[in-house]
């Protein structure tokens, strides 16, 4: 299908690399339909761009690349997913001014390789995702990027 | 709003299928106990609001020279992943003057940038 992105353009998109996130964000339910998109030359860098609004997008952070430290396991535990599903954090910046960029490491992105988080039983290719919440870790919301940003 | 008074070890329930139990109460702190199925999503009213301003202020990010500043602060050249790392606070430290956002950006560089996503993208 063609998605369209007012950052990126027209993206085709392959039916399986879409990403169902069942209940949507907190703040944004109806954020229910994406697709991942590297950030050029920025490889730990992901826009999820959804399907239902060209101007609804995140900037996510490949957190377990930039910080190995991160607590993925959790993360995963908190969405109830297999092993295999990938962790990002999001990007926020404020003011338009990158050296303010937080991301939120108390609410990351899991999102499953294959199987539906609802159902580890089922069969469907659908890769899902949601936010999870790791109650107790003590990881901020707001995690400055650069030194001496904000948080 | 329905207001219940409730003693240590009673229940409320909520629907058929949520249970809420008083374990304890000590000052003014009460320690609740709640049973819901798996999908019903609990939390504690203030990481609930925070959290939602947090998406809702990320889902702001409009800029159309991010991509642009961001690829100026990875060269294509380097090694991207070992670049990243080295200006985030994970790791070693730099100069706030690295991190410099007013990276100079036409926008015919911010819509090459997008194109060679897309085309990236389409590739894998």
């Amino acid at each position: 299908m063609i998605v369209y992105s007012s950052r990126l353009g027209e993206l085709s998109v392959a039916e399986d690399k879409l990403i169902t996130f069942p209940h949507g964000f907190w703040g944004l339910p109806e954020w229910q339909q994406g697709v991942l998109v590297p950030v050029a030359d920025a490889p730990v860098f992901f826009w999820l761009q959804f399907t239902h609004d060209p101007a609804a997008a995140f900037l996510l952070l490949d957190i377990a690349a930039l910080a190995p430290d991160y607590d993925c396991a959790a993360a995963k535990a908190a969405a109830e997913v297999p092993a295999d599903a990938a962790v990002y954090t999001i990007v926020t910046i404020p003011d338009q001014n990158l050296s303010l960029a937080t991301t939120n490491l108390l609410a990351p992105v899991v999102i499953s390789t294959s199987r539906d988080l609802s159902h580890p039983q089922a069969t469907s290719d659908k890769r899902q995702g949601t936010q999870a919440i790791l109650h107790d870790s003590g990881y901020p919301l707001r995690f400055p990027l650069f030194e001496g940003g904000g948080g | 709003m329905l207001v219940l008074a409730r003693k240590i070890g009673q229940k409320i329930r909520i629907g058929s299928d949520i249970e809420l139990v008083v374990v304890a109460v000590q000052g003014d702190v009460v320690r609740l106990g709640i049973s819901a199925p798996k999908g019903v999503p609990i939390h504690r009213q203030e990481i609930f609001d925070a959290i939602t301003a947090e998406n809702q202020a990320a889902a702001d990010v409009s800029v159309a020279d991010v991509i642009c500043a961001l690829a100026k602060l990875h060269p294509p050249s380097s090694q991207g992943r070992v670049q990243a790392r080295n200006i985030f606070l994970f790791s070693p430290k730099v100069s706030p003057d690295a991190v410099d956002n007013k990276v100079e950006c036409s926008a015919r560089d911010e819509q090459l940038s997008g194109k060679e996503a897309a085309r990236k993208f389409k590739e894998d």
